[in-house]
């Protein structure tokens, strides 16, 4: 027999609503859907056009992997680089804004742990003006057993810590392998300066934005070295691309056992150091 | 279909093509080309002038000091270190009709500069071997290994200005103390 479409069945009322709500919610998931993969493939479709040199028409950041080396067995303590980083990057000039620094490493005979002072530190303004621009002789008449210099400055993590707090996209790494702050977009909240473990970070109290070391990438971007390897008397700072095998980086790591600071703290720096000691973090 | 639920979906409908189109005006084009960022700011970064030109730039029109400077120990002590950052130098850089000159550090000023490496100082790496003094008979000091020689201004000069006996393009000294002691004297 076959089956009276129009005659009422038993529960037909319930199954067509229940098939009503079906398709709404068809309905209401594909329009979700499809809104979702619009607002991800546009960006996506539109990497599909021909790709022309980024960031510049003379400079291609796919091609290049940046890295940095820190000798701290050559380092002077001259602050020649912490001068030239503020000059070529407008840094304010006093003992509280640094993207790059010195610290010193002092063990003296008798003291279970290092003295470790950096040229902001006040003892070291006193004699210097307040740019802090040298460091005072304090030691001069204490037993010294070992005593070091360590610049510090952004690592240029690959896994930045700073890059994952940050809530509006403002700092970001590069292809190339720096990591950048987007003047416009931040917030100034700093919390990007209380999640870096390395403390490169500082805050920009005229712009009232974060800020921190960039390699000079207006200077790589054109060939160049950053402002502190190039202003470096002693050659205790080291730059290049570690794709170039020749590169002055490339080498270094091949011919030094390097270090990285805190490695334990999972940000894979690329800043990599040689004769420091197990104190310096 | 109950008019409720007619409503409810308007609503979400409604709201959903809003929220869409609202991240779509307001996010800017660049924003997720590489990333949860703007591309554009990477050539507005990119775009920044250098300060430091380098030793070459300096070159140009200097270039007798420069082989001076380029042809003894000093080399690696480049111009801009002592004599600023030379930017846009010799030209203006809010008017290109106009020069400015990089402040000429003085006598006084090169004291202060010469110290910034010079001076004896805790954890700055001696020289190995240890510095000799510069011997007038021999012509030469100990050769350059590591690190770098180290004064106490006081004791080695006595309060005179470094540029009496050395030329900081040519470090060894040119003058000696006890010359320049005898031409004073009447």
């Amino acid at each position: 027999m076959q089956p009276d479409e129009s005659a009422p069945l038993p529960g037909r009322q319930d199954e067509q609503k229940s098939a009503d709500r079906r398709r709404f919610l068809a309905g209401a998931g594909a329009a979700c859907a499809s809104a979702a993969l619009a607002s991800v493939l546009g960006p996506t479709l539109a990497l599909g056009e021909t790709r022309v040199s980024f960031p510049t028409p003379d400079y291609d950041w796919e091609k290049h992997n940046w890295g940095y080396g820190i000798d701290a067995t050559k380092c002077i303590g001259c602050l020649r680089c912490v001068d030239a980083c503020k000059n070529e990057n407008g840094v304010a000039k006093d003992a509280h804004h640094f993207r790059t620094w010195v610290e010193r490493y002092v063990y003296i005979e008798g003291e279970k742990h290092p003295r470790i002072d950096s040229q902001a530190d006040p003892g070291n303004i006193a004699v210097s003006a307040p740019d802090a621009s040298r460091f005072d002789d304090r030691y001069k008449d204490a037993k010294v057993e070992k005593a070091f210099f360590v610049p510090k400055m952004c690592n240029h993590c690959q896994e930045p810590s700073c890059v994952q707090v940050c809530p509006t996209g403002a700092t970001y790494k590069t292809k190339d392998g720096a990591v950048l702050v987007d003047k416009s977009y931040c917030i100034g909240c700093q919390y990007c300066v209380q999640a870096c473990p390395y403390g490169a970070r500082y805050f920009n109290d005229v712009e009232r934005r974060a800020d921190k070391c960039t390699w000079c990438y207006h200077r790589i971007s054109k060939g160049m070295n950053p402002a502190c390897v190039e202003v470096c008397p002693v050659g205790a700072r080291v730059f290049g691309d570690m794709n170039d095998k020749s590169s002055p980086i490339s080498r270094f790591l091949k011919d030094n056992r390097v270090f990285v600071l805190k490695p334990e703290m999972g940000n894979k720096p690329t800043c990599f150091y040689i004769g420091i000691d197990k104190e310096v973090s | 279909m109950p008019k409720h639920i007619l409503r409810l979906s308007v609503l979400i409908v409604v709201s959903l093509a809003l929220a869409v189109s609202a991240k779509a005006y307001f996010t800017v084009d660049s924003f997720y080309r590489y990333g949860h960022y703007r591309a554009d700011s990477v050539p507005m970064i990119a775009a920044q002038e250098p300060a430091y030109r380098g030793p070459a730039y300096c070159a140009d029109c200097h270039s007798d000091r420069h082989g001076q400077w380029s042809s003894n120990g000093h080399k690696t002590v480049k111009c801009e270190i002592c004599h600023g950052p030379a930017r846009t130098h010799p030209f203006d850089p809010n008017d290109p009709d106009k020069t400015f000159k990089l402040p000429r550090p003085t006598a006084e000023d090169t004291r202060t500069l010469c110290t910034l490496c010079h001076m004896q100082l805790t954890a700055r790496p001696l020289r190995d071997p240890p510095q000799q003094a510069w011997d007038p008979a021999v012509g030469k000091s100990a050769p350059w290994r590591t690190g770098i020689s180290q004064v106490l201004p006081d004791e080695h000069s006595g309060g005179s200005a470094c540029l009496m006996c050395h030329d900081p393009h040519q470090p060894k000294p040119i003058r000696f103390k006890e010359e320049l002691v005898q031409a004073a004297q009447p």
